[in-house]
């Protein structure tokens, strides 16, 4: 397992492709929504805004991770060797959060610079509260994201599975966001931390027990 | 007699009728028998239709997760056929859960619709399981597509716990009684209780014979295709 | 028309529209029945051929 997600993060960091990709996605729809905005609701809509950026431009940049496989045919190689399916999930999935972990950081950034929302004094809890998001997503975009390996003209149907799925992640992450923004340490948003680790837990072990049902071949 | 048989015996000769006697009791119930409620009046005999309609609607989708879970890990297409034919009913349930729900509401509210955490949580299991159903019309003999919906069914259903604690966190409501008509209070009157109960039956009952017709129906229509290829190929 | 009567009219008509129901679906499953006895019929029939 180790080595696919070496060789994945290799690969993303010689190439910064999704990487790149992503955050230029994301900075275009953010500005979308400065346009949109008016910059005294911005500090209330932030939250929101994080986390509608996040998830189309998420969903597209882990889509692409299957599609380049596909591409180039190593998918299949993959699927041949004798690794566990369910650690290719894992594998796949860690690779997914630390990229989208980048995005979401670079995100943040560019969220306080454009819509000039304050930073809490405590950053880390920010970082805690959207971590604990990143995590459920993940797990879902990776586990369904494979279905574009095979389905061609499909691609649109990543999102279409994923967003309904995903309310409770959205749900919980953006209001503890603003818990936290408004000046709440991480205790403060505890209700909805808990239900976002037991989302995580839930859909990282069913992605890692269903991954194996989805790519037999 | 193997058990499918038995089954199969049961649901052709003993369903039909048990499920019919059973709704026109409930219907009498829920006309003729039940009380007005106190405060709303008449459209609240709704209630025992409304209701009932979510408890299948969740039945067949706790069904579908369950025949879907089979068919990953044991195969096999009877389990496939039951949990489409389960997300399907379902879905009927469903919808009719999201319009019954908009007309009691009118005269009780005011309004046709609120983001009421159950109200929020339907319309969103709803969506779940209409990508299900769009997910299995693009690919009617794809056994990848087959597998990928059974996932969705089955990731579907251990959602609804989740989605239902944070709309409510959300929205900022207290669990209600179960039975309590939208939080206004229980069942006062024991007669609504027995209403409550019969029609409960009935829905059970109306929800297993359109599951079996469904299902019935996928399996004969998978059949005559096998039955068709065949044809062709004793043809070639 | 009192409420009595109004609810005797509704047990009426959706038991009318009960028992319409209830029939059709009698009837989808005897069509089901014939359908079934026709598909082993044929099958037993490319059984035997083969």
């Amino acid at each position: 397992m180790w080595t696919i997600l070496q060789k994945d993060l290799l690969l993303e960091l010689r190439t910064r492709e999704a990487l790149s990709a992503l955050v230029v996605l994301m900075l275009l729809i953010l500005l979308t929504f400065t346009f949109a905005f008016d910059p005294a609701e911005a500090a209330t809509a932030a939250p929101a805004v994080l986390w509608v950026t996040f998830v189309f431009a998420g969903l597209l940049a882990v889509q692409r991770t299957f599609l380049i496989e596909r591409e180039n045919g190593s998918w299949y190689g993959l699927l041949l060797s004798p690794i566990d399916r369910g650690a290719i999930f894992v594998a796949k999935m860690t690779g997914n959060l630390i990229v989208l972990a980048i995005a979401q950081v670079v995100l943040l950034a560019l969220l306080a610079l454009l819509l000039g929302v304050e930073m809490p004094r405590a950053p880390l809890a920010l970082f805690v509260v959207n971590g604990l998001g990143l995590v459920g997503f993940s797990a879902l975009a990776t586990l369904f994201a494979a279905l574009s390996v095979r389905l061609r003209a499909r691609e649109m149907l990543l999102p279409l599975l994923v967003l309904p799925l995903l309310v409770p992640v959205v749900i919980c992450a953006v209001e503890a966001s603003r818990v936290v923004l408004a000046g709440g340490g991480a205790a403060d948003a505890g209700a909805w931390l808990r239900v976002l680790a037991t989302f995580d837990v839930i859909f990282t072990v069913a992605g890692w027990l269903l991954f194996e049902q989805l790519v037999q071949e | 007699m193997s058990l499918r048989a038995r089954l199969a015996l049961v649901a052709e000769h003993v369903l039909p009728f048990a499920a019919t006697a059973a709704m026109l009791a409930a219907l009498g119930c829920v006309f003729l028998y039940a009380p007005n409620e106190r405060m709303q009046g008449a459209v609240q005999r709704i209630f025992y239709f409304h209701v009932n309609c979510a408890w299948s609607a969740f039945l067949g989708f706790f069904v579908a997760a369950g025949a879907s879970a089979w068919y990953l890990w044991r195969g096999g297409e009877t389990a496939d056929q039951l949990a489409q034919a389960a997300v399907q009913v379902g879905m009927l349930f469903c919808t009719m859960v999201l319009v019954t729900g908009p007309i009691w509401a009118r005269p009780i509210w005011g309004t046709w619709w609120t983001w009421d955490p159950r109200l929020t949580m339907t319309v969103i299991l709803w969506t779940i399981f209409a990508v299900y159903l769009v997910l299995r019309s693009m690919g009617r003999d794809d056994a990848e597509i087959a597998r990928y919906g059974a996932v969705l069914a089955l990731v579907g259903v251990l959602d609804i716990p989740l989605i239902m604690v944070s709309v409510r966190l959300w929205r900022g409501m207290h669990p209600s009684v179960i039975s309590a008509p939208k939080g206004q209070g229980g069942l006062e009157d024991p007669r609504m209780v027995v209403t409550l109960l019969v029609a409960l039956a009935a829905f059970v009952l109306l929800f297993l014979w359109l599951l079996w017709r469904r299902f019935e129906t996928l399996r004969l229509r998978d059949a005559i295709r096998r039955v068709e290829d065949r044809v062709m190929e004793a043809r070639a | 028309m009192s409420t009595p009567d109004r609810l005797w009219f509704l047990f009426a008509a959706y038991s009318a529209f009960w028992l319409l129901l209830a029939g059709f679906l009698i009837h989808l499953g005897r069509r089901h029945r014939a359908l079934d006895r026709d598909v082993r019929d044929l099958e037993s029939r490319l059984d035997r051929m083969s």
